[in-house]
């Protein structure tokens, strides 16, 4: 790779990097993984880096699939443990509505999310990427990242309402 | 909560609970330092050795180091078509990319060495052990590391959960230091072992130039290069890359990188792994050197850029 591809390269990096690390830890949500789904993303970026027009979405698609990768290889225990942590909502137990729901709560239910919809909340809306830009990133339609970001939602308020649900009773008892 | 304020909520959160988050330093030479060596990677030795590459490998051993090349590479016109009377088959561009690959598959029981510009790599895939020395000016020893990979799962292209133990040796301060790290699951990592291939060249040209003598070698020189038409832009450019392959083996001896820059030349040689040459797999720090402590990197740095004081 020539010395002016890898001054560009460098600088990318320089400008986008804090950027893709900050939205791998926010799909994986560990520091470690974080770091290695972002090198892992711009490993793959620089062996294209010569071929791409706009290399942002591509590295982010990169940290992504890296994010993806990492957490199927979680191990098991730690999601037979995510899933006991998880309250299954009963009908009509408790509003979300004029409830109030910390940050943690949310980052804990977004946590929880398939990996999918999780990817879909963040970058619509976190990274406020429009739908189209979502569907070239994740390899989906457009029809597919909104009808999962309607999912993502729905259950990410369910997986609130759980959270308040596991809160009172904790506190009734 | 309405679902704007759980979005605003949401969005609050991401920013707070990333907010610390930090891309390590020296990120883009290690990518570039996997990149490089992901993109000569396509042989990660195989479990199934190739009837007569130790043969071949003494062969190639036998040419002794480096010499220039006799032409230079784009010229035209040098080809020698019909010199290699020991390979009668027609040098097509399928039949040679194949040779090429299966040469690469194919190697076992050989330590690959590697010289590119000041630095001198040997890599023995089989006890997944590498070896660095980069040299200053006047050919003087900078750097001396030997790294070894255990455990994990090895599983070409990818390796997973690895132990990387580092022994490093900087003879400009006279120190030394060890360290030992896990890896994650690290797909585009390879271990070592690694052969120069060039990286996915899909849509790009690929030529057969002829033959041309390197080191004293016959070999087979191919041409990787752009698509027609394809215009380089600042960010996007595409490296033109010649590789000469040992007419006999297939395996490659040489590549050269074209570009705006300088030109990046790799010599390879394969050495039969009799136990002389494995000898190259150990390093004892020199009489006299200090043990510190390893500089603050993650274990995926790579030798040579930079991060190592």
């Amino acid at each position: 790779m020539r010395r002016q591809s890898r001054a560009a390269f460098d600088e990318f990096v320089r400008m986008h990097g804090d950027s893709l690390i900050r939205l791998a830890y926010a799909l994986c949500g560990d520091r470690g993984r974080a770091e290695d789904a972002s090198q892992d993303a711009l490993t793959r970026l620089y062996l294209r880096w010569g071929r791409l027009d706009d290399p942002l979405p591509y590295a982010r698609r990169c940290v992504v699939n890296a994010a993806k990768d990492h957490w199927r290889q979680s191990s098991r225990r730690e999601r037979r443990e995510l899933r006991a942590a998880r309250w299954q909502p009963q009908d009509g137990a408790i509003a979300l509505d004029d409830q109030v729901v910390d940050r943690d709560q949310l980052i804990r239910a977004l946590r929880r999310l398939p990996p999918g919809q999780r990817a879909v909340i963040v970058l619509r809306y976190w990274q406020q990427l429009l739908e189209p830009e979502i569907a070239a990133i994740l390899g989906n339609s457009v029809g597919t990242v909104k009808s999962q970001a309607s999912r993502a939602l729905g259950r990410l308020r369910a997986e609130l309402r759980s959270d308040l649900i596991a809160v009172n009773t904790r506190e009734y008892q | 909560m309405n679902e704007t304020q759980l979005i605003d909520e949401l969005s609050a959160a991401l920013d707070d609970v990333t907010a610390p988050m930090r891309l390590p330093a020296g990120a883009a030479g290690r990518a570039r330092a996997r990149a490089r060596r992901r993109r000569v990677t396509r042989g990660l030795a195989a479990a199934v050795p190739a009837a007569g590459l130790a043969a071949a490998a003494a062969l190639l051993l036998a040419s002794g180091g480096p010499q220039p090349l006799l032409t230079r590479p784009g010229a035209g016109g040098h080809a020698r078509p019909g010199a290699g009377a020991h390979n009668p088959a027609p040098l097509t561009v399928a039949y040679v990319t194949s040779q090429e690959k299966a040469a690469a598959d194919g190697l076992s029981n050989v330590i690959i060495k590697t010289t590119q510009g000041g630095t001198v790599t040997w890599s023995d895939p089989a006890i997944r052990m590498n070896r660095y020395r980069v040299y200053g000016p006047g050919g003087r020893l900078a750097s001396d590391e030997l790294e070894s990979l255990t455990g994990g799962v090895v599983k070409p292209p990818a390796a997973t959960g690895q132990a990387q133990h580092r022994l490093y040796v900087d003879y400009a301060t006279r120190t030394w230091w060890r360290l030992t790290t896990r890896t994650g699951v690290l797909k585009d990592t390879p271990v070592s072992g690694s052969l120069p291939v060039p990286e996915n060249n899909a849509g790009g040209q690929v030529s057969i130039l002829g033959h041309r003598t390197v080191d004293g070698q016959d070999t087979i020189e191919v041409k990787y290069a752009p698509p027609r038409g394809f215009r380089p832009t600042k960010s996007s450019l595409w490296p033109t890359e010649y590789v000469w392959l040992n007419a006999t083996t297939y395996l490659p001896v040489r590549t050269e990188i074209y570009g705006v820059g300088p030109v990046e030349t790799t010599d390879l040689a394969y050495l039969p792994a009799t136990a002389a040459n494995l000898a190259i797999f150990r390093l004892t720090p020199p009489a006299g050197f200090t043990r510190v402590a390893p500089p603050p990197f993650r274990g995926d740095g790579q030798p040579g850029l930079g991060q190592i004081p």
